[in-house]
């Protein structure tokens, strides 16, 4: 009764509006969203580095920022008054509305705090953002609580009295920004005023350009918060653009970015209106916020509620609930379908709880994941943080940014993992929640998963958790530490490890081994310190510029201690692989410069390094077995003068063997090539961008880490090694080649392709693998995937996944190729399957596949012995892998 | 109910022959859009129930297949009621929906019952709302009582059979009940007349427990009885879809009813108001009553295809009842052309008759799918009253006609002679454009003006366009083109790019090898040389031999991306990205595996004599930005390419095209829905999209006033038959055009539109059947299409000549010299 009266109370807001003929004003389309939430305050000029990492997925006409869990002191107010009042921003487009906006549109608060929020040439005339074209408005921020007596009469006005006050007072106040948006901005033909936000201890920003540029402009770069999100925006209407249509939009308590278009806007504006619920700004993003302000505060429903509304569990995912969860679900969506999104969407929100305590992000994503999306993890005993991007290496740049400067971070997540939305595995929804003074510390990892050291752990007693849809909490490891780089001195390793060290060193440089040394090393590598650790780099990057055959030695090891699995003992994984990573940056940085007419090392030098400053140096190699090491830091991500050309210029000058290191999201690497190309080696070092390797044909070419989206399309020949996860639809249309990945692919792996592409995933896939797959008979040269479903613990040892494959759509219609699913407990069922079938493994199916399998032990150490171990025993063949093979359609004849 | 809905279908051919004289040919499986219904006679029947409607469910119920045929549509477009309104379809700002043959599940599941206007849970978070009861069908089709008595309880049986096979409702009012019916009780639902009595239930006359009860007219009292009587059930109440339906509605909701059942006359209409304008109001007026939510509307009258169900739903809808449709599905020609009906001459084996309607049900919906894909949703539920993503024929024409000089009647416009009877071709391209089109190819120059040889008489489009001095003066004389610019800037970027210019305006559309044989490629490639322009490989993959030609061949790079490859990305000085095709917007390519013959396969390295499908969209591109990222990708393969994108015509076509432009496009290619296909289903070549003569001026206004229109090339594609359809393009405001049914025409098409059957078309165009196509010889082929080409060029001087301009990028977007002609 209590929430059809407060709906009520908004009757006036759907009189007079002519809504009907409102179409969307503008089409977004796609977009770079970011999230990141910490238990320390985080500052905003990390968020700039990240910003600028997506740079290319805005087109510099809308950008914003939210902050929640503020600073009070950097407010200029009391840590009650944040906590307590609303924090009012209104942006004036013509700074003549002020007056009238404090005078009348604010009359019914008391304002704590009024002031103009500082702009970067407040002081310097001439400082200017670089880039920015349309200057951004003046931002005024109030600290504001809604005047007694006219709460009250609010409350009378609508019997709203048995309502929370809390509750009254949140309604008083989002009422009254809408009729300030609507006297100020909407409804005339000239835009004066609006309301940036007016929750509680939430901030937002929003412009005409680029999100890193909101940062720079309003100096936020030292200003902290807890939870932070981004937007670039790339609308692609009107002439005209105005910051009130950037995102992030606000509900109350929360702010909403969002990447994606929505495919039933018209029907969700009446779903709201029915409801006087009325969107002011024509975005389906702005429908979002008020669609999870309407759930989450007016219904008040539980979260998974509100998720379930938004990303409804459908088919196969909802079939396999729990029957209670089932009824539940079938209620939100009897209730709710019709009112949930279609089309292709991803959110983040940042929202404060300032009741609760608590901060949080969030990260929703629709059920088919049309737009790109990854999580992280990252956590010590210090610091806990969690991220949500469009792309890895945007995650990976707050990271770099938060590790130059505080030890306490590292360059890379604990953990990173992608989501489908109303899944039965976890829902496709993740909440970071920040919990302010914590009354005792609680683990952040599973139940069942080993307690977190806390002996230095949470000292300011505010702590982040992670939980999926269903509220089960997201685990990061077991038991292990990361490095204090702080306190890290290859020096305390001790004269006698390094004696050690050298020996061995000397003996497998000698002998031509680096495999040698590096199981040498990973026998021992569990019991050895950090610092032990470092010191083993520093012998090794030592050696590494003695000359070319001793650099081609070390960059072997390393590589090898980067990319394979390995127990780390109490060390965590994402510790080891930063140290690796300088030690093999510090390598390539090692290697002599092109532009230098002697190098420094005799005769004539085997490998040459080339940089964004030296790229015009590039000339053809002094031999054919010459190595070109590529810097790709300042290459931007794609053009003319990207990397990935400079690539394929040196190539077409002779160079055949690439080291490409410091890549930084730069698109297309390794494209471009040409047909032919057998014998030309790539290695790729860094955050490597979408499209990686399209169009190969004969190349080899690792990727030392994680790959992006649309890696491998059309891919002719040639050999793909990711030595990590991949991002969605790789090898779209693939005609050929082989793939093996160490990890997981997304979505849509191999959607459309035809000849004989074959592909070895370890890891799994979301959904959607090997659509219409046309790849001909594989026992008569045609391709196949072989979906080995396993993956690694924090020791390093190989463990099945709960299922090879979640999804509910397997090989649709396919008219060619096989999956060779290992399933030796047959998880996968026929209802996953949406046009093959399941066959037995032949001897000659066994016969096809085992030298990849081979290939696979050979390139990631995962033994073929023992993926046929099951249960603690070596099986045949057959028992352990299953075919799906095609089945005749009748639409396929 | 099961996580997959999947219909099977049997064949069910009838036992007698079919009543009416249509015009059906041999190889005609039913009558396609735009043909001539009856032999020797202009008349089309029934204006609602057309011979294509009858022909197409005839077809369906026989097969459970969809129609699908070849070449383009060749009706008017527009018409009344459920004519009047296109479903939109997604492109590049948003994707489609893959879900044509299950490859993405598309639910097409919709609620029947009262909703909650939102739950309540405990403190504890406890669901504590109990839920009114629902009834959840699997398609939002139910079953009326049947419109007039038939012999015998056959037809009855097959009907409420069907309903059980398909999981959906059959009406029946308790006279029609029988124990014969007990098994397939679940299936059927009760309507009851006023004047019926309630208590039948102990009576034994009708099944126990019905889940859906349906009350005539608006008596809430009687509805309340029937509540308590049966509360497990939904009732509803039926009500005549007229004027004040609105208020009845609402009244109703207020008492309770959560569900009303709409119905119109059998030809869609409401009291003088087409159905889907009336069911508008009532949609919207509930709405604006805040009770929309709360309610499921059932609509019925004259829903007689797929798409209506789709557009009713659009138009406010939770599901829609049929019923002449189903005579139909039997045999019934209805009106369409007065004759006899079998259905009435006997009973009907009730078997045959329930495989019949579930085969035009599986048919229905598979359309469904494929329209609900192109339209980028996922839930029948969440299109409900979805209108903005319908396109209105009432807005967009008046926008059309606000830039054109002015409107006169069509029988001012000085139409030449045409042959009385129509042996060849369609009301697109009429007997007399294909004859004349053949004359050109012949001769080289202009037809003598004895035969209409600039428009057709399809009612719309083009058809529809005609240059003020040809009310006043008729056809231009031709002139040479020599004192005239005709050429084509390709890069207007400033990029660094080269600028190529092509001499004439206008390339050879795409069309892949799979569609046509090789020696019809051939032929275009070489004609494009020899103009200097180009033409493009289609989605098929690029045949070696046409690699002498490669300065004058586009690489397309399709959602199959099917013998797409760097090498061949890299030989082309322009490339295009094919998003969508006019012909069948938002649906994935189609290549039935009997055309996919060894060669084929071998260009696109696929499995011999399987169907290949193209996705929809590509599934690398779900936006804008994705979009850049894929202009960006080819452009860093082939750093010397320009990079065009064919899009078809969405509402926001003018956001496709200026996001194209963004993402670094040189050339945006519109395809209209007129335009050629080696198989379409009909049902997008009509209903999709809207057309290129209103998406044209759209496009140029838009980038006009985004003040970018001079950095960007438009290309009008999609239908264009003649010299005089290229200058009303441009006069519209493209730069250029893309060719392709003409060029056809011009090696002997006759617009068949058999192109999709078996080895493909008779003349050896449309085939790759390796002895088909030798019918067509590339080194004299080529010269047809130079031959056509050079009569349009002096056509299109004469028409330049007639406004006074001297080239046509003087006459780009001058749409002023243009007049609507009104019927």
């Amino acid at each position: 009764m209590d929430t059809e009266r407060l709906l009520e109370s908004r009757r006036y807001m759907v009189r007079g509006e002519e809504w009907e003929s409102r179409s969307p004003e503008a089409a977004e389309g796609g977009c770079g969203v970011l999230g990141l939430a910490c238990n320390v305050p985080i500052a905003g000029r990390h968020v700039v580095e990240a910003a600028a990492q997506m740079h290319n997925r805005g087109n510099g006409k809308g950008g914003g920022i939210a902050m929640a869990g503020l600073d009070a002191a950097q407010m200029g107010v009391s840590p009650q008054t944040l906590r307590d009042a609303y924090l009012v921003q209104v942006a004036y487009l013509d700074p003549l509305a002020r007056q009238e906006v404090e005078g009348a549109g604010l009359a019914s608060f008391d304002l704590f705090q009024g002031y103009r929020v500082p702009v970067l040439d407040d002081d310097c005339r001439h400082c200017q953002v670089p880039g920015l074209e349309v200057r951004p408005p003046d931002v005024w921020r109030y600290f504001a609580r809604v005047k007694p007596d006219a709460l009250a009469c609010f409350a009378e006005t609508h019997r709203l009295e048995a309502l929370p006050p809390r509750a009254v007072e949140d309604e008083f106040v989002y009422q009254n920004s809408f009729r300030l948006n609507r006297e100020f901005y909407a409804s005339l033909g000239e835009k004066r005023a609006f309301v940036l936000c007016h929750g509680r201890d939430l901030l937002v920003f929003k412009i005409v350009g680029y999100a890193e540029q909101v940062v720079q402009y309003y100096r936020l770069e030292d200003l902290t918060a807890r939870v932070w999100i981004a937007h670039q925006r790339y609308p692609t209407k009107g002439r005209v653009w105005h910051p009130a249509g950037a995102h992030p939009f606000v509900g109350l308590n929360e702010a909403l970015v969002h990447n994606g278009d929505f495919a039933n806007y018209h029907a969700l504006t009446e779903y709201l209106r029915q409801r006087h619920v009325v969107p002011l700004f024509l975005t389906d993003t702005e429908i979002s916020v008020l669609l999870f302000d309407l759930w989450d505060r007016v219904y008040g429903y539980p979260l998974e509620v509100t998720l379930e509304a938004l990303a409804p569990t459908t088919e196969r995912d909802f079939a396999v609930l729990a029957a209670e969860k089932q009824v539940l679900y079938r209620a939100i969506q009897a209730t709710h379908l019709h009112a949930s999104p279609d089309g292709p969407w991803f959110f983040i929100i940042a929202r404060s709880r300032p009741d609760e305590g608590q901060w949080q992000l969030l990260g929703i994503t629709d059920t088919s994941m049309l737009r790109p999306q990854v999580f992280a993890l990252y956590e010590n005993a210090d610091v806990q943080l969690g991220l949500i991007a469009s792309e890895r290496q945007a995650m990976n740049a707050a990271l770099r940014s938060l590790a130059a400067e505080d030890p306490r971070f590292l360059p890379l997540a604990d953990r990173y993992w992608v989501a489908r939305g109303g899944s039965h595995t976890d829902g496709g929804a993740f909440t970071f929640t920040v919990h302010a003074n914590a009354p005792s510390p609680l683990p952040l990892s599973g139940e069942n998963a080993s307690p977190i050291p806390l002996s230095g752990g949470y000292r300011e007693g505010v702590r982040l958790t992670c939980a999926d849809k269903f509220g089960s909490p997201v685990a990061v490891s077991t038991g292990q530490r990361h490095v204090d780089r702080a306190r890290l001195r290859p020096a305390g390793a001790g004269d006698s490890f390094r004696r050690m060290l050298e020996t061995q060193l000397y003996h497998a440089f000698d002998n031509g081994g680096s495999r040698s040394l590096f199981e040498w090393t990973v026998e021992r590598l569990s019991a050895w310190t950090y610092d032990e650790v470092a010191a083993c780099i520093a012998l090794l990057t030592a050696l590494g510029q003695a000359g070319d055959e001793e650099w081609g030695f070390v960059r072997q090891v390393l590589t090898l201690l980067r990319d394979r699995q390995y127990d780390p003992g109490d060390k965590r994984r994402a510790s080891l692989l930063t140290l690796w990573d300088e030690g093999l940056s510090a390598l390539f940085d090692s290697a002599p410069p092109i532009h230098r007419l002697k190098s420094a090392r005799s005769g004539k030098p085997h490998c040459l390094r080339i940089a964004w400053d030296s790229r015009r140096a590039l000339r053809p190699p002094d031999d054919a077995g010459c190595v070109l090491v590529v810097d790709a830091l300042g290459f931007p991500p794609e053009g003319d003068d990207s990397a990935a050309r400079c690539l394929v210029t040196a190539y077409e000058l002779g160079w055949c063997h690439f080291v490409a290191y410091n890549w930084r999201g730069g698109r297309f690497a390794a494209c471009g090539l040409g047909p032919h190309t057998a014998g030309v080696q790539v290695e790729l070092y860094g955050d490597v961008g979408d499209y990686a390797a399209s169009g190969l044909d004969g190349a080899e070419v690792h990727i030392h880490g994680d790959a992006q989206d649309q890696v491998g399309q059309i891919l002719k020949d040639g050999k793909l090694v990711i030595h990590g996860d991949v991002g969605q639809t790789c090898l779209y249309g693939a005609k050929g080649g082989t793939i093996y990945v160490l990890g997981s692919a997304a979505g849509r792996p191999l959607i459309n392709a035809v000849g004989r592409p074959r592909a070895v995933i370890n890891g799994t896939c979301l959904d959607y693998l090997a659509e219409s797959f046309m790849a001909g008979d594989p026992l008569n040269g045609g391709g196949f995937v072989i979906l080995n479903g396993v993956t690694f613990d924090g020791h390093g040892r190989l463990v099945e996944l709960e299922t090879p494959y979640p999804g509910g759509n397997l090989f649709s219609l396919a008219s060619g190729g096989a999956i060779y699913l290992h399933d030796p407990h047959h998880k996968v069922g026929e209802d996953q399957l949406n046009g093959g079938q399941f066959a037995p493994l032949s001897e000659s199916d066994w016969a096809l596949i085992q030298p990849y399998l081979q290939e696979n032990e050979r390139l990631f150490g995962i033994r073929v012995s023992a993926l046929l171990t099951v249960d603690g025993e070596e099986r045949c063949p057959a028992e352990v892998y299953r075919k799906v093979e095609v089945r005749p359609l009748a639409v396929l004849v | 109910m099961s996580t997959r809905y999947h219909i099977p279908t049997a064949p069910a051919p009838a036992p007698f022959d079919l009543p009416a004289a249509f015009r059906l040919l041999e190889h005609d499986d039913y009558l396609k859009y735009g043909h001539q219904v009856f032999e020797g006679r202009a008349a089309r029947g029934d204006l609602h129930w057309t011979a294509e409607v009858i022909t197409q469910t005839w077809y369906q119920a026989e097969t459970g297949r969809i129609p699908i045929s070849g070449a383009g549509y060749g009706g008017p477009f527009a018409g009344q009621g459920f004519d009047s309104l296109w479903l939109d379809m997604s492109e590049i700002v948003r994707p489609t929906r893959d879900g044509i043959h299950g490859r993405e599940t598309i639910s097409t599941i919709v609620d029947l019952g009262r909703r909650l206007p939102s739950l309540r849970f405990d403190d504890g978070g406890r669901l504590v709302s109990v839920l009114p009861p629902t009834v959840a069908l699997p398609l939002p089709v139910l079953f009326n009582p049947l419109p007039e008595p038939l012999p015998g309880r056959g037809a009855l049986r097959g009907l409420v059979q069907a309903a059980h096979r398909l999981g959906t409702l059959a009406l029946l009012t308790p006279d029609e009940w029988g124990d014969d019916l007990l098994e397939y009780r679940a299936a059927v639902a009760l309507r009851l007349a006023p004047e019926t009595r309630f208590f039948c239930k102990r009576s034994g006359k009708t099944p126990v427990s019905p889940r859906f009860v349906e009350i005539e007219g608006d008596a809430p009292d009687l509805w309340k009885q029937a509540r308590d009587l049966w509360p497990e059930a939904v009732i509803s109440v039926r009500l005549p879809l007229c004027c004040d339906a609105g208020e009845t509605v609402r009244d109703l909701v207020r008492a309770g009813v959560g569900v009303v059942h709409l119905f119109a006359d059998d030809v869609a209409d409401a009291g003088g108001v087409p159905l889907p304008a009336a069911l508008s109001a009532v949609h919207g007026y509930l709405v604006d009553q805040g009770l929309r939510d709360q309610v499921s509307l059932i609509v019925s009258g004259g829903i007689a295809a797929a798409e209506h169900v789709a557009k009713a739903l659009v138009c406010g809808a939770d599901a829609v009842a049929v019923d002449w449709i189903l005579l139909v599905a039997w045999g019934c020609a209805l009106w369409a052309d007065r004759g006899r009906c079998p259905v009435e001459q006997g009973e009907l084996e009730s078997g045959w008759a329930a495989q019949r309607v579930v085969n035009l049900m599986a048919a229905w919906r598979d359309q469904l799918l494929e329209v609900m894909g192109a339209m980028g949703m996922r839930e029948a539920r969440r299109m409900r009253g979805e209108s903005g993503r319908a396109i209105f024929d009432v807005t967009e024409s008046v926008r059309l006609k606000d830039v054109l000089g002015g409107a006169v009647p069509e029988s001012a416009y000085r139409r030449l002679p045409e042959p009385e009877h129509s042996v060849e071709g369609d009301f697109r391209w009429t007997t007399a454009l294909l004859l004349t089109s053949h004359e050109q190819a012949r001769t080289g120059e202009p037809p003598d003006g004895t035969m209409e040889y600039r428009v057709g008489r399809s009612g719309g489009g083009f058809d529809r366009l005609a240059f003020a001095f040809e009310i006043e003066r008729g056809p231009a004389e031709p002139a040479d083109p020599a004192g005239f610019h005709m050429d084509l800037v390709l890069n207007r970027r400033g990029d660094g790019r080269p600028a190529i210019s092509i001499p004439l305006p206008w390339w050879g559309s795409g069309m892949s090898y799979g569609s046509v044989g090789l020696p019809v490629m051939l032929a275009r490639a070489m004609a494009a040389q020899a103009f200097g322009t180009f033409t493009s490989t289609g989605e098929g993959g690029y045949p070696e031999e046409l690699v002498p030609y490669a300065d004058h061949v586009i690489t397309q790079i399709a959602t199959g991306l099917f013998g797409v490859r760097e090498e061949t990305i890299q030989r082309a000085r322009l490339v295009e990205f094919k998003y969508a095709q006019g012909a069948k917007p938002g649906l994935g390519g189609h290549l039935l595996g009997n055309k996919n013959t060894a060669t084929v396969a071998r260009l696109r390295e696929a499995v011999e004599g399987t169907s290949l499908f193209s996705p929809f969209p590509f599934h690398s591109v779900y936006s804008v930005e994705d979009h850049k990222k894929h202009v960006d990708w080819v452009k860093t393969v082939n750093p010397r390419a320009l990079v065009a994108v064919k899009v078809s015509t969405p509402t926001d076509v003018d956001m496709v095209a200026v996001g194209s432009y963004y993402a670094g496009a040189h050339v945006i290619q519109l395809d209209g829905s007129y335009g050629g296909t080696g198989a379409a289903p009909e049902i997008a070549k009509k209903n999709i999209a809207m057309p290129i003569e209103y998406a044209i001026p759209k496009v140029h206004r838009f980038l006009e006033a985004e003040g970018i229109r001079d950095e960007v090339v438009v290309v009008a594609s999609g239908g264009i038959r003649t010299a005089y359809d290229v200058a009303k393009a441009i006069a519209l405001g493209a730069d250029g055009c893309a060719i392709g049914t003409a060029e056809l025409v011009a090696l002997g098409c006759t617009r068949l539109g058999s192109c999709e059957k078996g080895q493909g078309c008779p003349f050896g165009i449309t085939t790759t059947d390796p002895h088909l196509s030798a019918l067509v010889d590339a080194s004299q082929g080529w010269q047809r299409i130079v031959n056509l080409y050079r009569s349009w060029l002096a056509q299109l001087a004469g028409i330049l000549q007639a406004l006074g301009m001297r080239g046509v990028r003087e006459l780009r977007g001058r749409s002023g010299v243009l007049v609507y002609l009104e019927e």
